[in-house]
């Protein structure tokens, strides 16, 4: 059976699964989340996070990327985009 | 890591959590311990993954804003640790995420009351009227729509959170699973904490949920009711105006009828004048006739000749007055 446009999406689907990675851990740490709340516009909140990046000439998020990680030093930065569901 | 930076993000903060990772746990470790370390309310803790490390909530907020965790990770290996923590991260998330339907239900509780005490003024006005023979209703119909309205206003407003509280409660319920969470001798567990805690808030939102439900089949119900009673009424209406107006076409026909017989008497009056006027113009004494018989003779005829023509006329008009076959 075939599904008008599913071609385009074999990619971004094989993404998603791939997207949540997980990265090994070992001995002592300390993880922090902030959780923000930003309705159906995340501009603000993206823009911050690239403003930051920027000034620290790192590589910037892009506007469709959900999952942003960068290690920094003595310390990793993940920056994730959820939709409530 | 930038801690102001992080905390001065331009958007609401909805939870910020803090979870510590440490190696083996302390050696007779207490309850009291861990809430003197932690400076919390209270402490939810469990041992997990077979033993293999032990948590411990705060499931607070402290001072500076933090809802803490502290791991102590007795043997899990590195690619699983990742994991436990990304598990124990989102489980501290969706704890608060699920909480959100409860304000929703504060919030809009005191109204849905007052749509209830309404609705039952409303059934119980709307009984009453019932009852009566010429019982009106139509301006409980107005209050009806208007608490139907408002329902449907609070159904739009609640329904997508109280559905999202529901979704969380098993997304939850399914973190804590695969926790694999064992008892902690000595402390207080998670599931036991979140139990007592949290049921009775997920249990405000199921019955605000029934509440809405019930009410709206309670408005369904009224307006079913207040609906077949303003048929009712309106038939009644039809009835009496159609009696009205079957007593308007009696009253014109006897009308018509007394118009009829004294415009045969004028014609007739008209007609013994005419047949007077000719017969004074013409020798009838000569002929052997007097003009008071001519006259009163030519009464019946005339009267006849008026009353056939009048009766012609009205055929002839009922004849078109009807509908072609």
């Amino acid at each position: 059976m075939l599904i008008h446009g599913a071609s385009d999406l074999r990619q971004s689907l094989s993404d998603e699964l791939h997207a949540r990675a997980f990265y090994d851990f070992e001995g002592a740490g300390r993880f922090i989340r902030f959780v923000y709340l930003v309705g159906n516009d995340d501009s603000a909140v993206s823009n911050y996070v690239n403003d930051y990046l920027q000034i620290s000439d790192l590589p910037l998020m892009q506007a469709d990327e959900k999952f942003y990680r960068i290690e920094l030093g003595g310390f990793v930065l993940r920056v994730e985009r959820h939709t409530e569901f | 890591m930038p801690f102001t930076w992080a905390r001065n993000a331009p958007a609401a903060l909805f939870h910020a959590i803090w979870v510590e990772v440490g190696g083996r746990p302390p050696a007779k470790m207490r309850q009291a311990d861990m809430l003197k370390v932690l400076d919390f309310r209270a402490v939810a803790s469990n041992n997990f993954s077979d033993a293999s490390a032990q948590v411990h909530f705060a499931f607070d907020i402290d001072t500076a804003g933090y809802s803490r965790v502290v791991v102590f990770n007795k043997s899990i290996e590195a690619a699983r640790m990742s994991r436990v923590v990304q598990r124990i991260v989102e489980l501290e998330t969706y704890r608060l995420l699920s909480l959100l339907g409860l304000s929703t239900v504060k919030a809009y509780s005191a109204r849905l009351s007052d749509i209830e005490e309404v609705l039952k003024g409303l059934t119980n006005d709307l009984a009453k009227e019932i009852k009566k023979p010429d019982g009106q209703v139509q301006q409980l119909l107005t209050v009806l729509s208007s608490q139907a309205a408002d329902v449907e206003d609070i159904y739009s407003r609640t329904s997508y959170r109280l559905s999202a509280t529901k979704a969380y409660v098993g997304i939850l319920t399914g973190r804590l699973e695969r926790m694999q969470l064992t008892r902690l001798s000595g402390f207080q567990g998670v599931r036991g904490f979140l139990d007592r805690r949290m049921t009775p808030a997920m249990d405000s939102c199921t019955a605000f949920s029934e509440r809405l439900a019930s009410l709206s089949q309670r408005i369904n119900r009224a307006g079913a009711l207040l609906r077949t009673q303003t048929e009712l009424v309106i038939q009644r209406q039809n009835r009496d105006l159609l009696k009205s107006m079957d007593q308007r076409a009696r009253h014109q026909l006897r009308l018509q009828q007394t118009v009829e017989r004294l415009s045969i008497a004028a014609v007739t009056y008209y007609g013994v004048g005419l047949v007077g006027y000719i017969a004074v113009s013409l020798p009838i004494e000569q002929w052997g006739l007097s003009l008071s018989y001519n006259k009163s003779g030519s009464v019946p005829i005339i009267a006849l000749a008026v009353w056939m023509a009048v009766r012609k006329v009205k055929e002839t008009a009922k004849t078109t007055a009807q509908p072609d076959k």
